[in-house]
């Protein structure tokens, strides 16, 4: 009975407001109500227009690491030097670039001397590609590079693996170049003569694989879905 | 006419002296526009730069609190007597606790066609992109450098950005205040008016509020119950004169009505009270875009929405020393506080 008349006096009912009232001033928050959308998830085309401007960015840069002259550098020590695309063209922003003599353990030599190189993006800097996609204007994208291997003087040829990222927008994507099928530069064509880039954008897995002409096929799950233009970054679908 | 300029790179957009563009969106219409002075001296100088899609977001937290701030403090007693007069005026202060999150916002607009954004790029003509709108929300920071944008993505690609707008007021608390008198005491009904005279607060010009309710107490009928019993209803009206002269009457127009039922108990000078209320409240923004370097693209902005809030629950107490003084908090979707002074006779 004494418990019945606790429960019917009112107390109860108080105790029952302030404790959900204490316990509400401890835990409750407001829910957000600003829109906080997601990105929209990336197509197979559109992963596919990303990894090709990686693809132009690398035939266009990556064979500075075989044109570059001392004419070119700067004050620099031995082995190590900066470069910076001449203004005006569709590639601006620097590179480094390093030069060694006795392969990847060996010792920095004159760029003209060297059986290996490095061509990668100091810290903090990109290379700004502009391309011409087809919507009327230009689109500028960054790029930055991670790349070594060895340098044929005689042939001409750098056949380099690494890493490096595209930034569009807000959207950055990454890439690595396969270590069983490094991209084959030549000082003397735009065009890469083998050589397959990996990615995984959106959750898309792409390779892009040069075969020394002007175009790049974009392989998706084992099929080759798509082919890049190298000259303007384009994308055509594979029928 | 070249409503845009696309040639050069995209970045060089940004700080443009004016941009604007428009573009038709699977959901309706969205306009944009930017100017090099994006911070402005009143909140309707602000939104006047954007259309209603980047206006939707950047004002949502405004938009969603303030019913909630409408619909509180609404009572402070389940207690009306049955014959006896009682009267009483005073003033209740609010405020809404915002999440965090909603001092930014990110909004992404599918549109079908970039033509629209230039009609003399024939490139563009029916290419889809996207449009992904972000920056501070109304209450998000003010500072020029985190100046709100709109990012154009098309097959992937950045297009590039324009510039948005600055947060108005950067706080996490949505606040309101309303004087308020009521009378009643006769067969357990009591009348409750909030009034405002038209006013300006801050940059808010014209502000025109009025609420009215009624409660019905059951205590003259259950003398013996342990607690006090009463239900009611509240509606207000709040609204911010538009002060360009194109028309357009009201910057915002909301309404706010709360359904409750209450319960209290009371000891000499102190009452515990509690209730659940099922509430609405809705907000119209109307105003007139104008794009002084594009004609074409100046358009009266018109859209309506509803509170997010659609019920509460409330726990408060009053204290009863000189005057009724009470503090209260009220928890559905978002939470508000709120804070009465009233004097009673």
């Amino acid at each position: 009975m004494k418990h019945k008349k606790w429960m019917t006096d009112g107390r109860g009912i108080v105790a029952l407001l302030l404790l959900t009232g204490g316990l509400m001033l401890v835990g409750c928050e407001s829910d957000p109500v600003a829109p906080q959308d997601e990105l929209p998830q990336l197509t197979e085309q559109e992963a596919a227009q990303q990894a090709a401007i990686v693809a132009v960015g690398l035939a266009k840069v990556g064979p500075e690491l075989l044109k570059f002259s001392g004419l070119k550098a700067g004050p620099a020590e031995l082995g190590i030097y900066p470069y910076e695309f001449p203004s005006g063209g569709d590639i601006t922003g620097s590179i480094m670039l390093e030069y060694f003599d006795g392969g990847p353990g060996g010792t920095h030599s004159h760029w003209n001397d060297a059986d290996y190189g490095l061509l990668y993006s100091p810290s903090g800097e990109v290379v700004t590609l502009a391309l011409d996609l087809g919507f009327g204007f230009e689109v500028s994208v960054d790029l930055t590079f991670d790349l070594a291997g060895p340098i044929d003087r005689a042939a001409d040829t750098a056949t380099v693996t690494g890493s490096g990222t595209l930034a569009s927008g807000d959207e950055t994507t990454g890439f690595t170049i396969s270590e069983t099928d490094p991209v084959v530069l030549s000082g003397l064509s735009a065009y890469p003569s083998g050589g397959t880039l990996l990615f995984t954008i959106d959750g898309i897995q792409l390779e892009v694989s040069y075969d020394g002409d002007d175009t790049a096929a974009v392989t998706i799950a084992d099929v080759v879905t798509f082919m890049i233009d190298l000259d303007t970054g384009i994308v055509t679908p594979v029928t | 006419m070249r409503l845009f300029s696309w040639s050069g790179r995209f970045p060089g957009w940004r700080g443009n002296a004016r941009i604007g563009m428009t573009a038709v969106l699977v959901v309706g219409l969205v306009m944009v526009g930017s100017t090099d002075a994006a911070r402005a001296d009143s909140l309707q100088q602000l939104m006047e730069q954007v259309g209603p899609e980047y206006a939707k977001a950047y004002a949502s937290p405004f938009i969603h609190t303030f019913g909630p701030n409408q619909n509180s403090n609404l009572y402070s007693t389940a207690n009306i007597p049955f014959g006896k007069l009682v009267f009483g005026f005073g003033v209740k202060v609010m405020g809404t606790y915002m999440n965090e999150e909603d001092q930014s916002f990110r909004k992404v607009v599918q549109i079908d066609d970039l033509g629209v954004l230039d009609p003399d790029n024939p490139d563009l003509d029916g290419v889809s992109g996207t449009a992904v709108m972000s920056g501070p929300t109304i209450f998000g920071s003010t500072a020029d450098e985190d100046i709100g944008q709109i990012d154009f993505y098309s097959n992937g690609v950045y297009l590039g950005s324009v510039d948005g707008i600055t947060g108005f007021w950067e706080t996490r608390w949505a606040p309101l205040f309303a004087p308020e008198a009521y009378i009643g005491g006769i067969l357990g009904f009591k009348f409750t008016l909030r009034y405002l005279p038209t006013m300006s607060v801050g940059d808010l010009e014209n502000i025109t509020y009025m609420g009215y309710g009624l409660q019905w107490s059951a205590s003259g009928l259950l003398d013996n119950f342990p607690v006090d019993l009463m239900v009611g209803f509240f509606s207000t009206k709040l609204d911010v004169e538009n002060t360009q002269g194109l028309g357009q009457d009201k910057l915002f127009d909301s309404e706010a009505n709360s359904y409750f039922v209450a319960v209290s108990k009371s000891w000499p000078a102190l009452t515990v009270y509690g209730g659940y209320a099922l509430e609405d409240s809705k907000m119209d923004v109307s105003y007139y875009y104008e794009d002084e370097n594009f004609p074409a693209l100046t358009q009266q902005v018109n859209f309506s929405v509803d509170g997010r809030q659609e019920s509460r629950f409330t726990a408060g107490v009053t204290l009863d020393v000189l005057v009724d003084l009470n503090l209260e908090a009220g928890f559905g979707d978002l939470t508000t506080y709120s804070a009465g002074v009233m004097l009673g006779f």
